[in-house]
């Protein structure tokens, strides 16, 4: 991780989340996991925003699908954590 | 079966927010996939609903996060100072150039500062006395060339029968020698009569100024100071009221001090004195009182024209009101 950086809360809960869904999580299912699991409402806006500072933190990673109908053609990103962010997640 | 789409104006603005890349268009997907669900679970008004905070929220939350982020990683500020250094080089590789370049802009600052100051000063800013609108000027015509002042005689008159003026204030300038014997100055006063004052509705911002009373001929000599003249000559001494200086070897008792705004009749007056006319036995031939007035609130500049005119006979009032 970046020196100087620190994960926050809601990090670490996303981070576990990626964690508990494998290597299968998609940001729509990381939300529902989210509000199921955790009982909170999670903003799409503070997930994806999440999402982005935890890959630049170089604690997931991501590979995009191939764009399929039922999303009006475009991709779709498959999240994965990084051995990194493991380490992180567990403490 | 093709699934729904959001309106298409909402998603080019969530395309906008977002910016291009692989990361945008997964977003773009995911709603576009909750979408669907939502109009396949409600009304399609409130999914069109739907959509479009999620566009405020998200367009705003990733489109700003990747700003800043954009910023504290240096790539715009990076780039700006490239930029910078760019500039910065190629001035000092061309030197001549440079010199030409900073002159031009300084003689181009400073004629655009110049001319700005005098545009504002007389076509712009107020004129710094009380409803400047009102005021006028009453000059004299005899029927050759030029405008004269009133003599004591028509200024008395002018304050007596003039129904369309509010007040009326006479005044003149001259030179007066400050100070003692050993540290002498000529300054620039002006006489004014005490309703001038009036006339002009500005306060002074020490002490008064001068009543009914010590504009009379017998009264003691009385003085009020501008405000430059206050700094220049007493530093600005709180405690000046009630002292006394020396003017054409007379002692005159400081009662107040104008503010540095208050240029009247001229700019670089030192100080105001009471005119002392001589109501008693006024000459009628000597046109030395320029005169200022204040026109009443109800009337109109032409009905105060004609009634100077009859008042004076070959008088006229003008209003010539750039005083400052």
């Amino acid at each position: 991780m970046a020196p100087g950086s620190f994960l926050g809360e809601f990090e670490h809960l996303v981070l576990l989340t990626v964690l508990q869904l494998g290597d299968e999580a998609r940001a729509l299912d990381i939300r529902a996991h989210l509000e199921g699991r955790a009982e909170r409402s999670v903003s799409r806006g503070a997930l994806y925003a999440t999402l982005e500072r935890l890959e630049r933190k170089d604690l997931l990673t991501w590979v995009t699908e191939d764009a399929t109908p039922e999303r009006g053609g475009t991709s779709q990103r498959v999240i994965s954590r990084l051995s990194a962010g493991l380490d992180e997640a567990i403490g | 079966m093709k699934s729904p789409m959001p309106p298409r104006p909402l998603e080019r603005l969530l395309e906008m927010l977002l910016g291009k890349g692989s990361g945008s268009r997964a977003i773009l997907g995911d709603l576009r996939e909750e979408f669907s669900v939502a109009r396949a679970q409600g009304p399609v008004a409130l999914a069109v609903v739907w959509y479009g905070v999620q566009v405020v929220v998200v367009g705003s939350r990733i489109g700003l996060g990747r700003l800043v982020h954009g910023w504290r990683d240096g790539e715009m500020m990076g780039s700006m100072l490239q930029d910078l250094r760019y500039g910065v080089r190629s001035l000092v590789g061309a030197p001549l150039f440079t010199a030409v370049a900073v002159v031009t802009l300084a003689i181009g600052v400073g004629a655009t500062t110049a001319i700005y100051s005098v545009v504002h000063a007389v076509l712009l800013a107020p004129l710094p006395f009380a409803e400047p609108d009102r005021l006028v000027e009453i000059g004299i015509n005899t029927g050759g060339p030029g405008w004269y002042g009133s003599s004591p005689a028509q200024f008395i008159d002018f304050q007596e029968q003039l129904e369309t003026i509010e007040s009326v204030g006479g005044y003149t300038t001259g030179l007066r020698t400050v100070g003692d014997s050993m540290r002498p100055r000529r300054v620039e006063v002006a006489f004014l009569t005490y309703s001038t004052w009036e006339t002009l509705g500005v306060p002074p911002i020490r002490g008064r100024v001068f009543n009914e009373e010590e504009d009379q001929p017998s009264a003691s000599p009385v003085v009020v100071l501008s405000e430059g003249f206050w700094r220049q000559a007493y530093g600005g001494d709180p405690n000046v009221i009630g002292r006394t200086l020396q003017a054409n070897g007379t002692t005159a008792t400081i009662l107040g001090v104008m503010p540095g705004s208050f240029a009247f009749p001229e700019v670089g007056i030192a100080m105001w004195i009471p005119f002392r006319m001589n109501r008693e036995t006024p000459t009628r031939g000597n046109h030395f009182v320029n005169v200022v007035a204040r026109l009443s609130a109800d009337r109109s500049i032409e009905e105060a024209h004609a009634e100077v005119s009859r008042s004076a006979g070959t008088a006229h009032a003008s209003s010539r009101g750039v005083m400052r």
